[in-house]
């Protein structure tokens, strides 16, 4: 089952070194506050997503109940439990891009890539789709990721140019 | 002290409050569902919202520190709208089910709703609707009605001690749960019921029984431990339907044990309501009160009263346990015991067998060490204080455990599994005497794992050396507790159920029964004995459920449960309780003092009781702590004595670890194990304990 994959071999000293360092940026009661750089970069070495394992690997590191780790990563989008296909597109649906039209932005996406519900994986099994929370970036609304990437002030041709260019880079990775 | 405006009106309130505290003690009511004054505050229901005159945006109250000159407004427009607001909010994803829902008629939700809701709801999308949580045999879950307090959040956090629930998700997806599938283990699960403020978490087994309105609400006392929590008992005719907590700030403050208040069911099942007789066919039979009378009192005329033996169970009252001991005396009778087989535990001294700190006085202890004593399964509610004290710190580092290591709800040290610890711990240079020298408020614990052993008297000696060597009772302050696990013991050592002159104590019984030199062995619903001291004596089992007792007796006299008499118990800290009848007794049974006044009459005492009352103030009268107010701690004495080595031996200390002699947290008594509730708490949760190791 894909919940109990193993973890990549580095995964421990990596996020042990991390700690170290992060260590003294955090005062010695606010140790917690790690826990967000910490299961980024978890996120990172797992392939883009967080196995049960990572998260409670990182409660551990950080002492802390695994619950309050689930909860932070059940909390945040740019977090995934699941696996993720190579490619993730977030459309932020806050107040400010909705006002600029981030709804059709969000259906011309599902249409273009073939996401039958809110959220999900496209038709080609290449893209993860998404609504975002607010990216903080309210100045270029509306905003959509494209794996981590900001762009904004988009209309549907600019989407249709990203998701374009997402699809061209699968033709050339596989 | 400050003064704040509330509506209109000065008030002087003290520091430190919150605007909510601060109103209610004014007697102003807000409206709320997260905020609960046992619990962290969350803030995040917002239906206490007030409003501020300095603040453009109204305040939620429970989370906004009261401060001098404050002007509040709780009945404002501004306050109504804002609420009325926070409500429809609230329902937006309720589903709105309260007729099909088990909180109904005594829901937060649904009486502030009566208030501040709206008529029709103006949402017209689809509801969303949340999967049922495993929250295992006696919570139910129904997690679309949950508006997110994080009420039961916070309580498996702070008080239960479990970290294993958690709000999961953002905004309109957040749903209670633990993430991973996982069963709650906690004694103290059920208080979560209470505390949801809505039908999400409900009763189990109480699902679609009843409807608030129709129980009969008792006041009573619980007997499942020694704790003696207040509880309130609701009934529908003869039945108990259901047990809650009842606020004591002493005891229970307002939680229950699982045990507590899921074990009612036991109180139907394998009940003993008629009288029952073994024919010389050997085979038990119905029978009449007439004739199972004129057997018992013909046996007890015939026999010697050193022939004669009693041993009284754990849920008996102190009447019952006094009468029966009036009547042995009247057949000169001197071996009886209310303490279980191979229980060292001097009876002379009151404050040697209590818990002389009392619960609430846990809170001040600096220094604590626990002695073959594992309070979760012996007494959950002690387990939760000590959690209490646990968590307002500098409990670390001063905590220690002497015994198998079980698992606990707090940090514990453990220093060591065998008696022989306890003589390394009394060395200076032990950390464990180090933190007791530093310590103003230092306890120990015994449990009773370190009691019913065989080389108990010898633990006892090195316990009452640790006592003088620590300090443990000073002029101001008594740290020595013993826990009890049963609730009779306390009372049964105070009305003087404990052997007299001369005769044996529950060990000594039970060897000369084996012999054939006790002839009539009186079971006062004492059901943990073995088969083959059942065997030769003739036995009376006096109690309300048919088990291994019942089941080896000779006559059997029914007699009612806790639910269903009116009687005086002892809780571990020697504080005098009173239980009252939420029921009838059942089928044919008569109350105790009823069956033994009449024994004792055709015996030829004269005893004059006509009512429970006169047996009770016979009792007061021999024992005047009884006489006590009802919940205070009866006399306690000014000064200690230290005479230690009058009481235990210092040689043969075992190897043996200090085991708990409860086998199992679930089903520790003859009603927890007649209940069906317990039985699937333990196929699912497991909630052993240890194996029964007897010292024999």
């Amino acid at each position: 089952m894909s919940e109990n994959q193993q973890l990549p071999e580095s995964f421990a000293t990596e996020l042990e070194s991390l700690y170290r360092r992060l260590q003294p940026k955090y005062p010695s009661v606010g140790q917690n506050s790690a826990v967000l750089p910490l299961l980024h970069h978890a996120q990172q070495l797992c392939g883009g997503w967080l196995p049960k394992a990572a998260m409670d690997h990182v409660a551990r590191l950080l002492d802390m109940a695994p619950i309050r780790v689930y909860e932070v990563v059940t909390f945040h989008t740019m977090f995934h439990t699941k696996p993720m296909p190579k490619h993730c597109v977030g459309v932020c649906t806050s107040l400010p891009c909705w006002l600029r039209g981030a709804d059709k932005l969000m259906a011309h996406c599902r249409a273009r890539l073939g996401v039958r519900h809110e959220e999900g994986i496209s038709a080609d099994d290449n893209v993860y789709l998404m609504e975002q929370e607010c990216l903080g970036a309210c100045v270029d609304a509306p905003l959509v990721t494209v794996d981590g990437v900001y762009h904004g002030r988009l209309d549907e041709e600019a989407v249709d140019k990203l998701l374009r260019s997402l699809r061209e880079d699968n033709h050339v990775g596989s | 002290m400050m003064r704040i405006r509330i509506d209109g009106q000065d008030y002087h309130v003290d520091d430190g409050l919150t605007v909510f505290e601060a109103c209610r003690r004014q007697g102003i009511e807000i409206p709320h569902f997260c905020y609960h004054e046992r619990l962290a505050i969350a803030g995040n229901c917002r239906m206490c919202l007030v409003e501020l005159d300095s603040s453009p945006k109204p305040i939620a109250s429970c989370a906004m520190p009261a401060a001098e000159g404050m002007d509040i407004r709780t009945d404002s427009p501004m306050v109504k709208k804002a609420r009325h607001g926070v409500m429809e909010f609230l329902l937006i994803n309720h589903p709105l089910d309260c007729p099909i829902c088990d909180q109904g008629g005594e829901c937060d939700l649904q009486d502030q709703a009566m208030a501040y809701g709206r008529f029709h709801s103006r949402f017209d999308e689809n509801k969303r609707a949340v999967a049922e949580k495993p929250f295992g045999p006696l919570i139910k879950s129904s997690m679309t009605r949950c508006i997110h307090c994080t009420r039961c959040v916070r309580f498996a956090t702070e008080v239960a001690g479990i970290e294993d629930l958690g709000a999961l998700g953002r905004g309109e997806n957040v749903e209670i749960g633990t993430y991973v599938e996982k069963a709650l283990t906690s004694e103290l699960s059920g208080n979560m019921i209470d505390l949801c403020p809505v039908g999400a978490l409900t009763s189990k087994p109480y699902a679609f029984k009843a409807r608030s309105w129709e129980l009969r609400k008792t006041d009573s006392i619980d007997v499942m431990d020694a704790v003696g929590s207040h509880i309130r008992l609701d009934s529908r005719g003869t039945e108990v339907m259901r047990v809650l907590p009842r606020r004591c700030d002493a005891i229970n403050e307002e939680w229950i044990s699982d045990k507590t208040r899921f074990a009612y069911d036991g109180l139907k099942l394998q009940r003993l309501d008629r009288p029952w007789l073994r024919h010389s066919d050997g085979v038990l039979r119905p029978s009449d009160w007439q004739t199972i009378e004129d057997v018992c009192v013909e046996k007890i005329k015939q026999t010697d009263g050193t022939r004669i033996a009693a041993l009284a169970g754990e849920l008996c009252d102190c009447e019952s346990m006094f009468m029966l001991k009036e009547l042995l005396d009247g057949v000169s009778c001197p071996h009886r015991d209310c303490r279980p087989f191979g229980t060292f535990l001097p009876w002379q001294e009151r404050w040697q067998y209590l818990f002389n700190t009392t619960i609430a006085g846990i809170e001040e202890a600096d220094a604590c060490l626990l002695i073959g004593a594992y309070p979760r399964y012996e007494a959950a509610l002690v387990e939760a204080r000590l959690r209490k004290r646990y968590l307002q710190g500098g409990f670390q580092g001063r905590a220690f455990r002497v015994g198998t290591k079980l698992p606990a709800h707090w940090q514990i040290e453990d220093v060591g599994e065998s008696p022989h610890s306890l003589t390394e711990l009394a060395d200076s240079g032990h950390r464990v005497a180090q933190a007791f020298k530093q310590a103003k408020k230092p306890m120990i614990i015994v449990g009773m794992g370190a009691l019913q052993r065989s080389d108990s008297e010898a633990i006892w000696h090195h316990i009452m050396a640790l006592v003088q060597a620590f300090g443990v009772i000073r002029d101001d302050w008594n740290g020595f507790n013993v826990l009890h696990t049963r609730a009779s013991m306390v009372g049964g050592m105070d009305v003087g159920f404990v052997p007299s002159q001369g005769g044996e104590a529950r060990k000594g019984i039970e060897e000369r029964a084996r012999q054939g030199s006790i002839d009539v062995l009186w079971l006062l619903g004492e059901d943990d004995v073995d088969e083959e001291t059942l065997k030769k004596p003739f036995v009376i089992y006096q109690g309300h459920h048919g088990e291994r007792g019942a089941s080896a007796a000779d006559v059997i006299v029914p007699v009612p449960a806790y639910s269903e008499k009116d009687a005086l118990y002892m809780n571990m800290e020697g504080r005098l309780q009173r239980g009252l009848p939420a029921v009838p007794p059942l089928g044919q049974a008569k109350e105790d003092w009823r069956v033994l006044t009449d024994m004792a009459n055709r015996l030829g005492q004269t005893w004059a009781y006509q009512s429970q009352r006169d047996a009770r103030r016979a009792m007061q009268k021999a024992y005047p702590l009884f006489a006590e107010k009802i919940g205070n701690i009866a006399a306690k004495k000014e000064k200690i004595e230290l005479s230690y080595r009058q009481n235990g031996h210092s040689d043969v200390l075992n190897d043996t670890p200090l085991h708990s002699p409860l086998v199992n947290y679930y089903q520790s008594n003859v009603i927890a194990r007649a209940s069906q509730t317990m039985g699937r708490c333990v196929s699912e949760l497991g909630g052993a304990v240890a194996t029964k190791e007897k010292a024999k």
